[in-house]
């Protein structure tokens, strides 16, 4: 890979992390608003990259859950340094993945939905009858220096963008489009589908368990109900809402999400009705999402300044799709 | 055409002396009531071209896909280069130096022509050990259009395509699934000529089904012919196209 390439991704994480620090930390919206917009974009980046390989993981919840709940006992009991907390919890996650997933990716479609919606409430309630981690009221008390955790959250947030960009570029990353969209063709090329989607499901659960030992820190309480399959769905609707087709979108979607619910809140009650609403709206005008739609404008203006010779053989999308056919 | 260099390392797996590459025996699939393929007993050997022909319905891609791993065998076995493979999944099967083009999506349309070989290429162990992705272009005559969408391509290159794709995982036995269908005159010449120079200069083996007779007749050493499951003749081209058995076949 020419060094070239890297000038774009690196520099737009690098913008993104500095504001971020910069609003971050301090006292405006950007306090309110950051902290919560790098734990959704994790969650979001998680989300898509089982995605990419052709599944939608309705437990992100519970990975989230158990990184949340790992931190929190590892800096309650043990008094263990933020970072290292952070990591334990990536690691019981990405375990419990590789778990999960060994045990259920033999299903697909819809049954992965319905039954990683259920491995998701089934530890929920599993943590609301559980006295050691506090039951219904969860684990109180975490500490942490405030601005270590946001500074961590932003920083966390870009490397893993960047770690992600690079797994997309990489000979996985190919794969990985392989996989999703002709499992027939991988077979026959000798790539195990079902490896190839366990892989991507256990670097998923790491990045979850990551945001979700952020998340405790951050919030100082975990409970139970930060874990329901509502957050899933949520994270689903920052990687629709943001476009599947690039990593970016994940992000955007998550930031531009968390934001407008911050400041929706002075509608009230009718807060749902007009998230849900406009969520709707925007899934029908923008099936790409917001960055699949600036991609198709911004390619539109080029394409006609260019006049009409239009290149058909310019660059593939990043995540590139064509569905196979049954044979 | 240029022909693929014979001075690239050869496959990692070494042939083994004696023994047919590919050893069908007793091989039967059923679908419910209805014998697909029943009762098939074949062997192909090093350096071989083996046409499969029969007429519609008669058991050809299902013979295919238990070979390649897609279906188990009702019955019978399957042997490669001396190991039993029946029964293994399609991605083990590939790995053991069986590759299989699919007919109608055997090519990653998003991808260019070089990062299509590229993901096949770099997936095991036993490809990356194999021929470069360079290589396997060129063999393809497909090196000037690395840079294409694989999507954008005419059907022929599209087919050769698929081939090097097939190649790139470095097999003993190259199995084609109608390689020639849709092609005109002239891009079915270009995949004959690929397949011969295959085994001429990489000694490659392979297993080719098609429709078109006259081509099959031409480019293969040995014609075995199917009919509803069951072979009933195999031989040199010129016997098996005088066999009354196969002519019944035809016209029956
Ligand atoms: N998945 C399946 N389920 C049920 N029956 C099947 C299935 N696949 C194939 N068959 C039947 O098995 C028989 C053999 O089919 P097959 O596709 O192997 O023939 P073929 O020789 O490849 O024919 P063609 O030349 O038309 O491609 C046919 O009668 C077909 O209807
Ligand atoms: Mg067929």
């Amino acid at each position: 890979m020419r060094s070239s390439e890297w000038l774009v991704p690196v520099g737009v994480t690098a913008a993104a992390v500095v504001i971020g620090l910069v609003t971050g930390l301090g006292d405006g919206v950007g306090a309110l608003v950051v902290p919560w917009i790098c734990i959704h974009a994790l969650l979001a980046m998680a989300m898509r990259l089982v995605m990419q390989v052709g599944e939608i993981n309705l437990a992100v919840g519970a990975f989230y859950g158990i990184g949340a709940y790992t931190a929190a006992q590892m800096n309650l009991l043990l008094e263990a340094p933020l970072l290292v907390s952070v990591v334990a919890g990536g690691l019981l996650a990405g375990a419990a993945a590789l778990v999960f997933g060994g045990l259920v990716l033999r299903v697909s479609g819809a049954a992965f939905i319905l039954v990683s919606f259920a491995a998701n409430e089934v530890l929920r309630l599993t943590l609301t009858k559980t006295e050691w981690v506090g039951g219904n009221s969860g684990l109180v008390g975490v500490f942490a220096d405030p601005r270590a955790v946001v500074t961590a959250m932003v920083i966390v947030t870009g490397v893993v963008a960047l770690l992600l960009v690079m797994l997309e570029r990489s000979r996985w990353g190919r794969q990985f489009a392989v996989v999703e969209n002709k499992p027939l063709l991988a077979s026959c090329a000798g790539i195990n589908p079902r490896s190839v989607k366990l892989i991507a499901l256990v670097a998923s659960g790491v990045i979850c368990g990551v945001a979700g030992g952020l998340f405790a820190h951050y919030s100082s309480v975990v409970a139970p109900p930060d874990f329901s399959y509502m957050i899933s769905i949520s994270v689903l609707a920052f990687v629709m809402i943001g476009g599947r087709d690039h990593l970016l979108g994940a992000v955007v979607g998550a930031a531009v999400l968390t934001y407008l619910t911050e400041e929706m809140r002075m509608f009230g009650a009718y807060e749902p009705v007009i998230y849900g609403g406009a969520l709707m709206i925007a899934m029908v005008l923008m099936p790409k999402g917001l960055v699949g739609a600036a991609h198709d404008v911004l390619r539109r203006v080029t394409d006609s300044r260019r006049g009409s010779s239009s290149d058909p053989t310019g660059e593939p999308s990043p995540a590139p799709r064509e569905k196979e056919r049954a044979s | 055409m240029s022909a693929p260099t014979p001075s690239v390392p050869p496959a990692p797996t070494p042939p083994r002396a004696g023994g047919p590459v590919l050893h069908l025996r007793s091989v039967s699939r059923a679908f419910g009531g209805l014998k697909a393929v029943d009762d098939v007993t074949l062997e192909l050997h090093e350096g071989e071209i083996l046409g499969l022909i029969g007429p519609n319905g008669a058991g050809k891609s299902t013979l295919f896909n238990i070979i390649s791993g897609v279906h188990p065998a009702s019955t019978g076995s399957v042997v490669l280069d001396g190991r039993d493979i029946t029964g293994l999944s399609t991605h083990a099967i590939t790995r053991r130096g069986l590759s299989r083009t699919l007919q109608d999506h055997g090519v990653f349309a998003p991808l260019t022509v070089r990062a299509n070989v590229e993901a096949v290429h770099g997936a095991t162990r036993r490809s990356r050990a194999g021929r470069s992705v360079q290589d396997l272009l060129e063999a393809c005559m497909l090196a000037d259009l690395a840079d294409t969408v694989a999507g954008d391509l005419p059907h022929g290159c599209e087919r050769r395509l698929s081939i090097a794709i097939a190649l790139a995982t470095s097999p003993r036995l190259l199995c084609l699934d109608e390689p020639l269908s849709g092609l005109n005159e002239e891009e079915t010449s270009e995949v004959l000529d690929l397949v011969r120079d295959l085994r001429g200069s990489w000694g490659m083996t392979v297993l080719f089904i098609d429709h078109n007779m006259r081509a099959v007749m031409r480019l293969c050493d040995r014609v075995a012919v199917l009919d509803r499951g069951r072979k009933i003749c195999d031989g040199p081209p010129h016997e098996v196209q005088k066999d009354p058995r196969m002519i019944e076949a035809y016209l029956g």
